[in-house]
């Protein structure tokens, strides 16, 4: 028994954290933001994350990925939202790398070299991220994964969620077609895990660049963090914080072994990593005062990932639903 | 990460619940916080003692069976699994034992440890007084030098002290140094109370059960082999103790898991309730922060084996525990609805956790040191 991750993985973390800290500054987030920047799957940024083998985290070796499971998944996501990186992690790293796999011939390779893009969404959301880019469409629901090829779709406008940096556009007609053998269900468990694992590193970066806020903003001739105040509400949001960190490795650990909870314990991540984070965007933004609500300041960008997280591949209701129809019915889960 | 049971986890959960079932008293047992209900637990304890389960994780020399912490943690499920309460014996093995471990000597080890688990002896904390709370480093009881005696002579009052009127020792705080010295002038005591220069005033809690008490001490002798740690050191080894207080010694996840698991079938058991959209949400969000408190704990734990000392996260963890029984028991509370006002066992419960806030240091606090300690913001 160790509920800590190991030594590899703290090494794997670090080692994301020093090309994300050089690649994935807030200026090339906010870059992503500009309503005419290109998407980000072409960019240096997502140039890099590729070299390092991040979006074949789910990948065998043998095909050219990490060979890691669904904890590493998470510890890469969490770092990933600490540095708020923009586009679509989820529908590569989660869903379409793992789908590409099961498909005969190079898709895979193709994924993963870069030359081709690939996009996933929840069956009836009736939007994709990046299906202007995209080549392979996965769609996700409960029995097998099914998909399309960009020439059998039809994309429409795009979708203007809070979080500008997030590139959806509406996608309708496709002849659909399933993928024998795909396991719609751990699919959809693994970007649920996805979405929250991403929701605790930005709930991290935003309670530490709230304390170093603080200890420079001085009110009253003292730095505002001296008040107990403002102290308070980042206790808060830590305690928060350090309850739900270990609530998704759990779920990730859960869905890595298929333990029989497997789909509890991802919804009940997902609604603690979005509490969390909607807490720590809320004191973020409370201890930051007026300059946090401008829309120059960088915090802006964190928070809105956080609001744009929420309802991402299941509402916070919805999982609530599930947790409690599995605690109070025994539903399967 | 490796969560994959031990085999031997398995065989010892299996034989404490099959002890549990076939040596636990009739339940409930009368409340360990009032006169008439002590002596019935305190006979439970002595047979939990017997058994070999009073303090599974220490020595078998003291009673223990060596087990490690995740075979503790397991036991402590079992435990409030099978409906048993809080135990008498509690203040003794989960805030002193550990001091005991880390700055006793031999001698005090040796009289004290096996007493304590068999409830032979029952410990109370005396910290508290009357114009020391949250500011536990101004109190101002004294401990007076004696070297004829050989030992200190105790005077003042220390009030709140948790089942005081049936203990027969106190571990406590005292002044040796000067007022001037706060922290540094403070040393920490094992007393007997049955004494003269010691008199003990039951005072009722808010559930009306005589579970604190007032001590007040005149002159009370304590021999120097009862001082622990240094003359001028108590500040250290209480707060030794208080991280255990704090954290998972006092308040293991067992306690919630098993609490939200009967506010489950509380409301599995309301017809017509137990698809009301409202409670179900409360009630899960209950589950859910029992379950949140295990799995945190669980990393403290394997942080703890590794070799590492549990500091300012123990109140991390004391914010979470007290929250979240607060949040239960209303919770309960609400599935209860027109019973919501009977003194039932879900009441109580809802008493005591409105406590869980205010002892073992205020939830104001630990966020204080949270703060300060882990998030690194100035005193000031
Ligand atoms: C059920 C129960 C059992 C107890 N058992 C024992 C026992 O066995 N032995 C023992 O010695 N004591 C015991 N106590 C006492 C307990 O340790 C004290 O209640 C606690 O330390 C707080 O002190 P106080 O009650 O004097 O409150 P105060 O210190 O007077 O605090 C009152 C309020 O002011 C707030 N406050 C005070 N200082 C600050 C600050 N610096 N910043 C922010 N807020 C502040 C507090 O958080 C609290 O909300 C027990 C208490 C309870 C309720």
């Amino acid at each position: 028994m160790d509920s800590r991750l190991t030594s590899e993985q703290l090494e794997m973390r670090r080692a994301l954290r020093e090309v994300l800290t050089d690649a994935c500054p807030p200026s090339v987030v906010r870059a992503q933001w500009n309503p005419d920047a290109p998407s980000v799957v072409t960019t240096k940024l997502w140039q890099r994350l590729r070299e390092l083998g991040l979006f074949g985290v789910l990948a065998s070796q043998e095909i050219g990925g990490m060979g890691g499971n669904e904890v590493d998944l998470a510890v890469l996501l969490a770092e990933c939202g600490r540095f708020a990186v923009p586009g679509p992690l989820i529908e590569t790293m989660a869903v379409g790398v793992p789908a590409a796999a099961e498909l005969p011939g190079e898709t895979v390779a193709d994924v993963l070299s870069g030359a081709l893009v690939v996009t996933a969404a929840p069956a009836g959301a009736g939007w994709f991220a990046e299906a202007d880019t995209a080549a392979l469409f996965v769609q996700v629901s409960g029995g097998e994964l099914a998909m399309a090829e960009a020439e059998d779709v039809r994309v429409g406008a795009r979708r203007e969620t809070i979080d500008r940096s997030v590139r959806h556009f509406e996608v309708t007609g496709g002849a659909w077609r399933a993928i024998a053998g795909s396991d719609g269900e751990r699919a959809g468990n693994r970007a649920t895990l996805a979405v929250a694992a991403q929701l605790i590193g930005l709930a991290d970066r935003m309670i530490s660049m709230t304390v170093d806020y603080v200890q420079v903003r001085a009110q009253f001739g003292k730095a505002i963090g001296t008040q107990q105040a403002v102290k308070h509400h980042l206790a808060t949001a830590l305690i928060a914080l350090e309850h739900a960190r270990p609530v998704v490795y759990r779920a990730a650990y859960s869905v890595a072994f298929a333990e029989p909870n497997a789909r509890r314990d991802v919804s009940f991540a997902k609604v603690y990593a979005h509490r969390s984070a909607a807490l720590a965007a809320r004191v973020a933004l409370q201890c930051h005062g007026a300059i946090g609500y401008s829309w120059e300041h960088d915090l802006n960008l964190w928070m809105k990932r956080v609001w744009a997280l929420a309802p991402a591949w299941g509402t916070v209701a919805a999982h609530e639903a599930v947790v409690a129809a599995a605690v109070l019915d025994g539903a399967p889960s | 990460m490796d969560l994959t049971e031990r085999p031997q986890d398995a065989r010892f959960r299996r034989e404490a619940r099959e002890w549990l079932a076939e040596n636990s008293p009739p339940l409930p047992l009368p409340s360990g916080d009032s006169a008439t209900g002590v002596p019935v637990n305190l006979e439970w304890e002595r047979q939990l003692f017997d058994g070999g389960w009073a303090v599974v994780s220490w020595p078998e020399r003291y009673g223990g069976r060596d087990a490690d912490l995740w075979q503790w943690l397991i036991f402590e499920e079992e435990f409030y699994a099978a409906g048993l309460p809080q135990r008498v014996a509690q203040n003794g093995i989960s805030l002193l034992a550990p001091a005991l471990f880390e700055f006793g000597t031999e001698s005090q080890r040796e009289r004290y440890l096996r007493r304590m688990a068999s409830v032979a002896d029952i410990w109370c904390q005396g910290w508290s007084e009357p114009e020391a709370g949250s500011d536990l480093a101004s109190l101002r009881s004294t401990a007076v030098r004696d070297d004829a005696a050989g030992g200190w002579r105790l005077h003042g009052q220390k009030c709140w002290s948790t089942r005081g009127a049936y203990s027969s020792h106190m571990f406590g705080l005292f002044r040796t140094g000067t007022q001037q010295e706060r922290h540094a002038g403070l040393t920490y005591f094992l007393i007997d109370l049955r004494q003269p220069g010691v008199s003990v005033h039951p005072v009722a809690r808010l559930d009306g059960d005589d579970g604190f008490a007032d001590v007040f001490f005149d002159g009370a002798l304590v021999l120097d082999e009862d001082v622990l740690g240094a003359v001028g050191g108590g500040w250290q080894v209480a707060m030794a103790t208080a991280g255990s207080e704090r954290s998972l010694s006092l308040r293991s996840p067992g306690r919630f898991l098993a609490s939200a698991d009967r506010l489950v079938k509380t409301l599995q058991a309301e017809p017509g309730k137990s698809s009301d959209p409202r409670l179900r949400a409360a009630v899960a969000d209950s589950w859910m922060a029992a379950q949140a408190y295990a799995l945190s704990t669980n990393v403290l734990v394997s942080g703890i084996l590794d070799g590492a000392q549990v500091g300012a996260e123990a109140s991390l963890s004391k914010v979470f525990w007290s929250e979240l029984d607060v949040a239960l028991n209303e919770t309960a509370l609400q599935v209860l609805g027109d019973d919501a006002d009977l003194d039932s066992p879900w009441m109580r419960g809802y008493e005591f956790s409105l406590s869980g806030p205010i002892y073992a240091g205020t939830n104001e606090i630990q966020r204080n040191i949270i703060a300060e300690r882990l998030l690194g913001l100035p005193r000031r």
